[in-house]
């Protein structure tokens, strides 16, 4: 595997931000933490162990799309175009979702548009975020090979002043990507270093004997009905968790008349909606909440998903927690069913 | 990086419809045919598999397919929502949009030399009447045939000269109840499909059981008939969800960790027995 050193993170994004709309999470003034497109020579800092507000989900599965148009005579396609992408420095946790989505989305063609001409640079975290749990659903809070291009992990800081970063090729493309560029060969000390690190990392990880528990309990299919049914009457069918989740792909389509254009448009759904399972007889499988409630959390974390995807549909990252107005985020929810 | 266009899975193709016969108030049926011709020729379904029908500007629906008849493509269809409202006003010489087939069908190649039981509700043997033409038709590739259907009332009968046909046939017997009838008429009992179970003959052990209605209406059955003794891995059932994108994406027809779509709509009982009691799924 190729490896370089780097002194400044801006200065690998410039040189890409030459051939790529390059995005990266910018943080604004009320500390709110967006993706964002930033152009070459652009002085934007890079700042590490950032948590964006959203996932880089919707710059793959858009909120809302045409899919198609008949024009009268025929269909026609409605594909994104894009020129190739970067999206600079991922965390492991959402990287991780992108996989995932690649996986469910592979004959998609929308996403995949879209998600053939991106480059993924990740970012290894050096320190738990505000509710984060990536460690405990194998997520992170390192970035594993396969899912990024390239790879950004820290040298060891001096006097808690970053010292520079370790820059890991784990893809072609990503190889591809800076060759050319003026870059220092790392010598073999790298790996250990990130290796002590990871350990550093996950040892500051606050307990997770909730999130284990919840899991069992969810499998062993001992969380009864009444008691979904019960912190159901927390949810308000806002739909914030699904949004805001990066494995999350539901979604509805709709059809609209646009002048003499017949449109189909997609936009993002969510199966803690009443209607989301409703069929035109009325009949609707998930009337309940607390049913909803059960199916959503049984599709992030049941092990049946496990074989179709390779993984929990969770990737720790937190973000339910944190923006459910009720109290019915993961962590919420792991903590009454484990304790129930 | 090159980007590698895949085949688009959501485009309709464009069909007319070349028949409309209004089989009831609510129910009516459409015979169409592919615009592009060759189209037309290849098109394939196995018996049990669904299109979706789209009508231009408003939606799209899944509807299984009922038929081929005269080489034209058979659709049932009952006017409950919005699309299907819009589709009840259009006449022969529309067109609309399909794009199909979807799904598992019923699995009939495995049915040769074994009896073959039919057990369907309502409109819910539309998914079902090509299976059962395709063994009446070789009524010796199979053993026994026996078709048990229930409806509400004996008016909401579809197809009973078609039921009347089967009747005749060598080794097939023809069952049907109307849970909602005060008067007992020939051929007719007067009750829900389970009243049918004791009088229908059948090798419960070298049997296929396929199964299509509401939920209630095939779980119950499906328990039923495990207790009867027929096998629970030799009965199979068609489920209906709402279903947006055919092809396992929109997420809307989830079932379990299953998706009905593509997955389904034709499920063994096993597969499907624990997640069927359990609403929400």
């Amino acid at each position: 595997m190729n490896v370089y050193e780097l002194d400044r993170i801006e200065h690998l994004r410039d040189w890409l931000a030459l051939s790529h709309q390059v995005y990266q999470a910018v943080e604004n003034d009320l500390g709110n933490c967006n993706w964002q497109p930033i152009e070459h020579g652009e002085v934007v800092k890079f700042k590490p162990n950032v948590r964006p507000l959203v996932s880089p989900k919707s710059l793959f599965f858009s909120e809302q799309e045409n899919m198609f148009v008949f024009d009268g005579e025929k269909f026609r396609e409605t594909l994104p175009e894009h020129g190739p992408r970067v999206i600079f420095g991922v965390s492991a946790c959402d990287l991780t979702a992108i996989s995932y989505q690649d996986k469910h989305f592979r004959k998609d063609p929308y996403y995949q548009a879209r998600r053939q001409q991106t480059l993924l640079v990740g970012i290894d975290c050096t320190k738990p975020c505000d509710g984060g749990f990536c460690r405990s659903v194998d997520a992170g809070p390192h970035v594993k090979d396969e899912i990024a291009d390239l790879i950004l992990t820290p040298m060891p800081s001096i006097g808690g002043e970053n010292t520079g970063w370790w820059l890991i090729c784990s893809s072609d493309a990503g190889r591809a990507a800076v060759s050319g560029m003026d870059l220092r060969r790392a010598d073999s000390s790298w790996s250990s270093w990130r290796e002590m690190n990871r350990r550093h990392t996950e040892a500051e990880f606050k307990s997770d004997v909730h999130i284990i528990n919840g899991i069992q309990r969810i499998n062993a299919r001992a969380v009864p009905d009444e008691l979904w049914e019960r912190l159901a009457h927390q949810c308000i069918s806002c739909s914030g968790c699904s949004q805001l989740c990066p494995t999350c792909s539901c979604y509805a389509t709709r059809d609209v008349a646009e002048d003499t254009n017949m449109v189909r448009q997609r936009v993002w759904d969510s199966c803690l909606m009443v209607g989301f399972q409703k069929e035109a007889s009325g009949a609707n499988p998930a009337a309940e909440a607390g049913r909803r409630m059960y199916r959503y959390w049984y599709h992030k974390f049941s092990e049946d998903y496990v074989a179709q995807m390779g993984r929990y549909g969770c990737v720790g990252c937190g973000r339910c927690e944190s923006t459910c107005p009720g109290s019915v985020g993961v962590h919420s929810i792991m903590e009454k069913i484990s304790n129930a | 990086m090159s980007a590698q266009p895949i085949a688009n899975p959501y485009l309709p193709y464009e069909a007319e419809i070349v028949e409309r016969i209004q089989e009831t108030p609510d129910v009516f049926t459409w015979r169409l045919r592919f615009v592009d011709e060759q189209l037309h020729q290849q098109y394939e379904f196995q018996h049990g598999q669904f299109n979706m029908l789209y009508q231009f500007g408003v939606g799209e629906i899944p509807v299984s397919v009922k038929n081929r008849e005269q080489n034209l493509l058979t659709h049932t269809i009952r006017v409950v929502g919005r699309v299907t409202k819009a589709m009840a006003e259009l006449k022969a010489g529309h067109r609309i949009g399909i794009r199909g087939p979807y799904g598992r069908g019923w699995p009939i190649q495995d049915c040769t030399g074994k009896d073959v039981v039919f057990i369907t509700a309502g409109l819910g043997c539309a998914p079902a009447i090509s299976a059962i033409q395709h063994v009446a038709e070789c009524r010796t590739c199979f053993g026994r045939l026996v078709i048990m259907q229930s409806v509400k009332h004996r008016s909401d009968m579809l197809w009973q000269k078609q039921y009347d046909e089967w009747r005749q046939l060598p080794n097939t017997q023809v069952l049907l109840a109307a849970s909602r009838e005060k008067t007992n008429w020939p051929n007719w009992e007067r009750g829900r499909v389970s009243v049918l179970f004791e009088d229908a003959i059948y090798d419960k052990q070298n049997c296929t059981v396929m199964l299509c209605g509401p939920d209630g209406m095939m779980s119950g059955s499906a328990r039923m008939l495990a207790e009867l003794g027929v096998p629970e891995e030799h009965i199979y059932l068609s489920l209906e969800r709402n279903m947006q994108c055919a092809i396992g994406h929109c997420g809307h027809c989830q079932f379990g960790s299953a998706f009905v779509c593509k997955d389904g709509p034709v499920f063994s009982y096993p597969e499907v027995k624990e997640v069927l009691g359990h609403r929400g799924f």
